[in-house]
Parts: C-alpha cells; sequence; structure tokens
C-alpha cells in the first residue's frame, strides 16, 4: 500500500442529513440492544453494522481516509467483517469521533502506561448513551441472569475521583438498581479502603445478604494479601458473584489465572461459577464478561470463555494479512460493536487470543518486541532509556 | 524425525541426561536435544579441552590452522553439503530466517573465513604472522617477541546471526585458543555445526573446541568455566553481558560485543540523476533487508539529504520498491505474534500521523508486514521495530547527524554513506567522535570484511598477551 499525496480533499459536513441519520441509527441500534438482538442469523446485526459503517465513513474525517487507502468504502461491503477496523494504537495518535467537534461532551482517557502516550476517546451525548446502555445490557445478561438485585460493593475509583478512567466510567452501569441498592465505593484517593471493605463483606456474611464485587483485578489481589495479612476469609452468602477485569497493569504481582481464580474461591467461598472476569477496553463501547454464570443460571456445560452479545462480534485475525485465522488459531482480537456509534464500530487490539464458542479468549497482550540477533529493538531502547 | 543433538563434547565426558529446547514454526518444528551439565561436568570438559590444546592446538603452526579452517568452510560452499543441507533444513524454523536468507548468509560464512581473509585479519592486527608460532626480533622494541593467546576462552553467544559465533571460535583458534562455548537459547545448531565440520577436516583442532548450551546465569557451571578460563567472550543485551562481568576475576581477559545500532547516509549528490538514484535506494534496500534488521550492522533510519533532484519523500518510495524487489528474492522470515502486531502498530500510528501532516507517509508491502518504509521528517534517530521496518528522514546537512544520533551514541556501530568520497573524511571524523565503528559503503553494511574492527577493536589483539624477550639479536 502506498500512500499519496493526491488525496481526495476531505470536508465533513455537519448538516441536516447528519441529524437525520444519526437519529434513524440511534432508533434501530438502540432497539436492537434493548431487545438483545432477537436476530439468530445475524441479518439485522449485518444490516446495521453496514448502516453505521456508511454513517461513520461519511461523518469521520480520518476514518474516511482510511478506509479509502484500503479502497474499502461502502457500497463496496456487504460483509460486517469486510469493514475496516481501526487499530486501538491509532486513538493515541488522533482523535477519531463521528460527530462534529462542538458536540464532544466527555473523554476516557486510554490506559497508556508510562512507557505509551495516552490517547482520548471522545464521546457525544450519543457516545456518552451507548456506553451506559452496552454496559449496562451486558451486565445484564452475564452478572444477573436471575434477575435478582444484589448488593454491590465497588473496587474501582468512583466517577468523581476518576472521571476519565475507563472502568470507573464502566462499572456503575454493572449495577442492578432498586430503590434501595446504592453502589458502595471502597476506593479512595488513597487507595483500596480494606478495612471498611472487610468490615462490610462481614455484615452481608451474617445477614445473608448477597453481594455483587466488582473491580480491578490487581484490587483483588491487593485485597486479598489484605485478608492474609488480617487472617479473614469469607463465605458470602450464596447468590454472591464477583467480577474483575483489566488484568494486573503492573500494579500487582501477577498471577496466573488459574491461581487467581482458586484464590478468589477460597477467600470467597464462592463457586467458580460465580467469579466472571470481563474484558473492557475504553476504545469499546460495551464489555465483554465470561460467561460462566450466565451458564449456570441456564444449566449448561460449557466451557469458560468471553461471549459477543447480540450487538458485538470478535473476529481473530494474523497480525500480517490482518485476514481471519481458521476457529481455535491464536491471532489479534479484532471487535465490532455497534454500540460505537460515535468512533468506530471496528477496532483492532493488541490482545492475543482464539475464537470458541460465540466468543472468545484472551491469552494475553501481545509482548514486548526484542531483537534476536546483536541489534536493539525499539521497544528494548524504550525500556532501557525510558521515554522522552 | 525433527530433533538433533545440539552439543559438540569430548567424547570421554559421558552424558546422561538430556532436556529438549523446542522451536515451531508455522510449518514445522525442531528439537534440539541438549545434554543437562554440571560444574563437575564442564570442569571435565575443560581437561580435555586443555590436553588436546596442549597437545597440538599449541604447537600447531598458524598456517596449518589457518589451512584447516578454510578447508572447513569451504565445505559449506557445497549446496549438498550434509551439515549445510541441515542448517538450510532447520536455521529457518529456530532463527526464524527465511531459507534463502540463511542460504546467503552460509554464502557469506563460507566467503569470509578462506585463507586469504583470515591471513588479512591476522596481517592486520599482528603485522608479522609468525609472532603467533615463534619469537621473533622486533626492531622498534629492540627484543625479541612472541604472541600468546588464552589457554581457554569462554564464549556466551547471543542471537541468531549465525556468522558472529563462527567468528569468535576462529578468532580464539588464530590465537590458539581452547573454547568452550554457551550457544544462545534461540539458536543452538550453528556453532554445533561448524565445529563438526571442523571435526571433518582436522579432528586435532576440532577437540580444542567444546560446545553446548545452559542456561545463562547459572552459578554451578559459569564458576567453574569463567574461573578456569584466561578471557571470557560475551555477546547479547547489556543485562547479560554486566551478568558476565560481574562474575570474572579482574585478571580474566573480557571482551564483549553488546547490541548495536546502524545507519544510513545519503548525500544530495546521489539523488540528483535517476539511474543514480534508484541504485542508492537498491543498496539501501540491502542493508536495510538483510538479516530481517536483526543484526547490530543493519540500519534502522537513512537520512537523506534534502537539495537533490529528487526529494526525500520519492526516494522512500523508490526504497519501498526495492525493499519489495529484495522481498521477492530473499523473503523476510516469520515472525511471532509480537513482532508483526508492533509493525502494525508503527504503520498505524504513522499513518494516523499522517493523516495531519503529508510529509509523513508510510509505504508498506500489500497484505503481509514483510517490508516498511516510513517517511518521516521527525529526524532524530529512533530504532526500527526491526524486521525490514525504515524510517527515511531527511536532512539539511549532512554534519547534522551527529547531532540526531546523541540519543543512541553509546549503542552506535555502522554508518552506510552514499556520499562524495570527499565529504566522507570529514563526516567520518564527526562519527568516530561520537563512538561509531565503521563507515562504509551503503550497501555493503550487512557484509563487513573478516579484518574488520568490530565495535572498534582489534578481536586477536584483545585476547593477546606479549612476552618480551630482551636478549641480543642472534646473528
Amino acid at each position: 500500500m502506498s500512500i499519496r499525496n493526491n488525496e481526495k480533499l476531505y470536508s465533513m459536513i455537519f448538516d441536516e442529513k447528519y441529524l437525520t441519520l444519526s437519529e434513524t441509527l440511534d432508533r434501530e441500534i438502540s432497539q436492537y440492544i434493548e431487545s438483545l438482538g432477537n436476530d439468530p442469523n445475524g441479518t439485522q446485526f449485518n444490516r446495521l453494522a453496514l448502516k453505521l459503517f456508511e454513517f461513520q465513513y461519511t461523518y469521520n474525517e480520518l476514518y474516511q481516509k482510511f478506509c479509502d487507502r484500503r479502497s474499502i468504502v461502502p457500497g463496496t461491503v456487504r460483509d460486517w467483517k469486510q469493514i475496516p477496523a481501526v487499530p486501538t494504537i491509532a486513538f493515541k495518535e488522533a482523535e477519531i469521533r463521528s460527530f462534529p467537534a462542538t458536540e464532544q461532551v466527555h473523554f476516557l482517557q486510554t490506559s497508556g502506561t508510562s512507557q505509551a502516550k495516552q490517547g482520548k476517546i471522545l464521546f457525544n451525548h450519543l457516545g456518552v448513551k451507548y456506553w451506559k446502555l452496552s454496559n449496562r445490557m451486558s451486565a445484564q445478561q452475564y452478572l444477573y441472569p436471575s434477575g435478582k438485585v444484589l448488593r454491590a460493593l465497588l473496587l474501582v475509583p468512583p466517577l468523581e475521583l476518576a472521571p476519565n478512567l475507563g472502568i470507573s466510567n464502566a462499572v456503575p452501569n454493572f449495577v442492578l438498581r432498586d430503590a434501595t441498592n446504592r453502589p458502595e465505593y471502597f476506593m479512595g484517593s488513597t487507595g483500596l479502603k480494606g478495612q471498611q471493605l472487610i468490615a462490610r463483606l462481614k455484615e452481608c456474611e451474617i445477614n445473608n445478604d448477597p453481594v455483587i464485587l466488582i473491580g480491578a483485578t490487581f484490587c483483588f489481589v491487593h485485597l486479598m494479601d489484605y485478608m492474609k495479612e488480617k487472617g479473614k476469609i469469607f463465605r458470602l452468602p450464596p447468590g454472591s458473584v464477583i467480577s474483575d477485569g483489566g488484568g494486573f497493569k503492573g500494579k500487582s504481582r501477577e498471577i496466573e489465572k488459574s491461581e487467581y481464580q482458586s484464590m478468589l474461591m477460597e477467600y470467597f467461598g464462592l463457586p467458580q461459577s460465580h467469579i466472571v472476569n470481563m474484558l473492557g477496553m475504553t476504545e469499546f463501547s460495551g464489555v465483554f464478561f465470561e460467561n460462566v454464570l450466565k451458564n449456570y443460571h441456564e444449566r449448561k456445560s460449557l466451557p469458560r470463555f468471553k461471549e459477543n452479545t447480540a450487538w458485538t462480534r470478535t473476529v481473530v485475525v494474523d497480525p500480517d494479512t490482518l485476514e481471519e485465522v481458521p476457529k481455535g488459531q491464536i491471532g489479534l482480537l479484532k471487535h465490532y460493536s455497534l454500540g460505537n456509534i460515535s468512533t468506530v464500530l471496528g477496532i483492532l487490539t493488541d490482545d492475543v487470543g482464539y475464537a470458541i464458542g460465540n466468543g472468545f479468549e484472551v491469552i494475553g497482550r501481545v509482548s514486548k518486541t526484542e531483537s534476536r540477533g546483536c541489534s536493539i529493538s525499539l521497544d528494548e531502547f524504550i525500556n532501557k532509556k525510558g521515554i522522552k | 524425525m525433527n530433533t538433533l543433538d545440539c552439543y559438540f563434547l569430548p567424547k570421554n565426558v559421558e552424558l546422561t541426561e538430556f532436556r529438549i529446547l523446542k522451536f515451531e514454526s508455522r510449518n514445522s518444528s525442531f528439537h534440539a536435544r541438549i545434554p543437562v551439565l554440571t560444574g563437575e561436568k564442564i570442569s571435565e570438559v575443560i581437561d580435555s579441552l586443555l590436553d588436546c590444546r596442549e597437545r597440538y592446538l599449541e604447537k600447531a603452526p598458524l598456517s596449518d590452522i589457518v589451512d584447516s579452517i578454510s578447508a572447513a568452510v569451504s565445505l559449506w560452499e557445497n549446496p549438498n553439503y550434509e551439515y549445510r543441507k541441515v542448517a538450510e533444513k532447520f536455521l529457518p524454523t529456530i532463527s526464524g530466517f527465511s531459507r534463502k536468507m540463511i542460504e546467503e548468509s552460509l554464502d557469506l560464512i563460507a566467503k569470509a573465513f578462506k585463507k586469504e581473509e583470515l591471513m588479512t585479519l591476522i596481517k592486520s592486527q599482528f603485522g608479522d604472522p609468525l609472532l603467533i608460532d615463534e619469537f621473533r626480533w622486533t626492531k622498534d622494541a629492540n627484543c625479541y617477541r612472541r604472541a600468546f593467546g588464552p589457554s581457554l576462552i569462554t564464549h556466551i553467544f547471543s542471537g541468531n546471526v549465525a556468522g558472529l559465533p563462527a567468528q569468535s571460535l576462529i578468532c580464539a583458534l588464530l590465537v590458539k585458543s581452547a573454547s568452550l562455548g554457551k550457544t544462545a537459547s534461540e539458536e543452538p545448531l550453528f556453532p554445533i555445526l561448524f565445529a563438526r565440520s571442523l571435526f571433518d577436516v582436522n579432528p586435532d583442532l576440532s577437540a580444542c573446541l567444546a560446545i553446548s548450551n545452559w542456561k545463562g546465569g547459572d552459578e554451578e557451571i559459569e564458576n567453574v568455566a569463567f574461573s578456569r578460563s584466561e578471557a571470557v567472550f560475551a555477546y547479547g543485551s547489556d543485562r547479560t553481558i554486566n551478568s558476565v562481568s560481574k562474575k570474572l576475576k579482574s585478571s580474566v581477559r573480557f571482551v564483549s560485543y553488546g547490541h548495536k545500532l546502524s545507519f544510513g547516509v545519503i548525500g544530495k549528490e546521489v539523488l540528483n540523476d535517476a539511474i543514480s538514484a534508484r541504485e542508492t535506494a537498491r543498496k539501501a534496500a540491502i542493508d536495510a533487508s538483510f538479516f530481517d534488521q536483526q543484526g547490530c550492522v543493519c540500519p534502522h533510519v537513512m537520512f537523506v539529504e534534502i537539495g537533490g533532484k529528487f526529494s526525500s519523500i520519492q526516494f522512500a518510495e523508490m526504497l519501498s520498491q526495492e525493499m519489495e524487489n529484495f522481498h521477492r528474492q530473499i523473503p523476510r522470515g516469520e515472525l511471532p505474534i509480537s513482532d508483526s502486531a508492533a509493525i502494525l502498530r508503527l504503520r498505524t500510528t504513522f499513518e494516523f500521523k499522517g493523516m495531519v501532516n503529508e510529509e509523513i507517509q508510510v509505504f508498506s508491502s500489500t497484505k503481509s508486514s514483510d517490508w516498511t518504509v516510513i517517511h518521516d521528517p521527525d529526524n532524530v534517530f529512533q530504532p526500527s521495530c526491526l524486521n525490514r521496518t525504515v524510517r527515511v528522514c531527511p536532512i539539511n546537512d549532512i554534519l547534522e547527524i551527529p547531532t540526531l544520533v546523541l540519543p543512541i551514541q553509546e549503542n552506535l556501530q555502522s554508518v552506510g554513506v552514499a556520499i562524495l568520497p570527499e565529504r566522507v573524511d570529514e563526516l567520518g571524523l564527526q562519527l568516530g567522535r561520537m563512538g561509531v565503528s565503521r563507515v562504509c559503503q551503503l550497501g555493503t553494511m550487512y557484509r563487513p570484511p573478516t579484518a574488520w574492527c568490530h565495535d572498534g577493536r582489534m578481536p586477536l589483539l584483545d585476547l593477546i598477551r606479549w612476552l618480551d624477550l630482551e636478549r641480543k639479536q642472534s646473528e
């Protein structure tokens, strides 16, 4: 592929047509998400994805360039899988939005490590609506399959402390509300409130009040370390759930997934089916939950993996050719979500995984590159020198 | 059967326990069988090495040693040579290079260590090769002089560029030292095959080599190896080199080759006509593609001086065409997911940067990560993510380069130039001050001459101890 100067002139006109189109899309997509699809052949998904693609191609200048360079434009595409997905690193370089700058009402900071630039994910009202809606609808299916309200204890900083942090924006939508259930936060500006949390868990244990603990994976590691120190273990009331996500991110010691799960089972007295790992990304409206609790509720015996909801799709691609790999083979995860109305519907991640069932499993992030000979790769150099 | 014994150890050392190093690529696999060694076993190995050295190598005339090495590398020229066929079959899986790239690098090794090249290497460092064999009258010092190599050298190899272990072992033989080599876990095969080809031509000589693999840093083994070596060669990252150097007594000669960075320089004068510009692009493509940029001699950046008829962007485009041509002749190797993903990240980053700055352009192979050329006006040196991804950076004047490579000063190595001869000296002087150790013609970066001062040193002289015999000159 060669990128030349003689590109067409790009200018986005956000006119009446834009408003009409976004209203139509909003109506159709929200209906689709709220009805949980009901789309066994995926024809509705395909239709909506192609429609959203056309909308985003028309109103997202950078995405239009991106697609033009690949000669994949609306009209030439019949299958959602052909819709160009933008690699997540692009969000660190550019503002990728399918709405005029004046509509922006919110942004999330991507979780750049100390070694990488941070990016911003921009939202207009519609973007915020779909972020909330798709998170809420995913949680309903995978954390509350019985529909029963659980007391929510959250191991993430509350929004007012971290207004632009993805997980703080996502997790409140994972709380099933009723008149009395208000989420309780156990992460503050000084970190995990271990003592308070333990006291609260004790109370719930005594009152036989089932809870859902939701938080960042590394917080659970810290919490269990703290519990070990204090000699505390719980037998949480039946029906209680733990949901964690985000990995260790260098913020706690790293533990093998199976060991981590057994520790949670031991420290909180929960069965495996009630420990639900999730994968969320700032660049992605919607979160992927493991299917275990849903399967438990539906009495299905299936392997544990992350499921696609009706409005999302995941494709595993070869990082060289960007073609889909045969099912079960390892590659990079490419996700599509109809909820990504305000950015782009397809994103290509740095997560390595494989397809399974109607979902996927993550093995890990791509590792840093190292020279196999006597040269030095960029990653090694940055490790050595830090970033300028 | 894809399991091979990857060790070359004295027959009398009994091996009882083995482990397997596994290598997988998309279409094949390779298992290297490696003995589990202990300090005690290494001690036995060293006893045998020293014994064989005393019986043969120490007394052998240098010309015999040179002839044997030359004969051994000549075997590798034959495409049907047994070990060459083994190397061509398995090295792609082990090292990640394409088969064609392996063939090319074996050819280079065969050429580099022929008699004539070896004699040039010796003469360029000693002047008089007989200094290694006998006392020689040295007029300026007014005494007799003789060179003594270490009795035993331990080599810690790293990485997958086959030429380096060969050169290291050959240097040891040329100063009549026995060698204990630790192969890199990334490439445990070629040094073994090389030693076996020496066995084919001169078993007395090869009896002074022992090569195997152990886990780098193994206290027990390395305590024995290092305490009995007079010199240690180490190749590898800063981390490897520091950890080896900490374990050595101060009396041990320590010769280390850390990982290095190289770049190319293209003067405006070669971009004034289409033929010369195209030819320069072709040469740049060779250097940026050979060894898939894994070698220290491989350029990461091409600095292009503006002011010629062809712009740096046009040069980048020509380079991209030549990268494709090279790829068709000598394909890049298969990559692990992380390396392909790194290329994808780099391309994406620059593609999006380029959407708001038309000076930034990405040229890349279609539907593959085979090669990438990025035209980037931000011309401060940045290492590449390797595997044939090269940046073309415009500069106003070649003398700006020293400032632009300041961030990598301590890792500088080769600079390939395409500039008029009269401009080379001034640039060379400035680069030499900064630590560059080789300025060569663009297009030859990948094949330094056998007699090169690798990383600015003379490998044979580094090993030598001199004896001055102060007596009158014999009549």
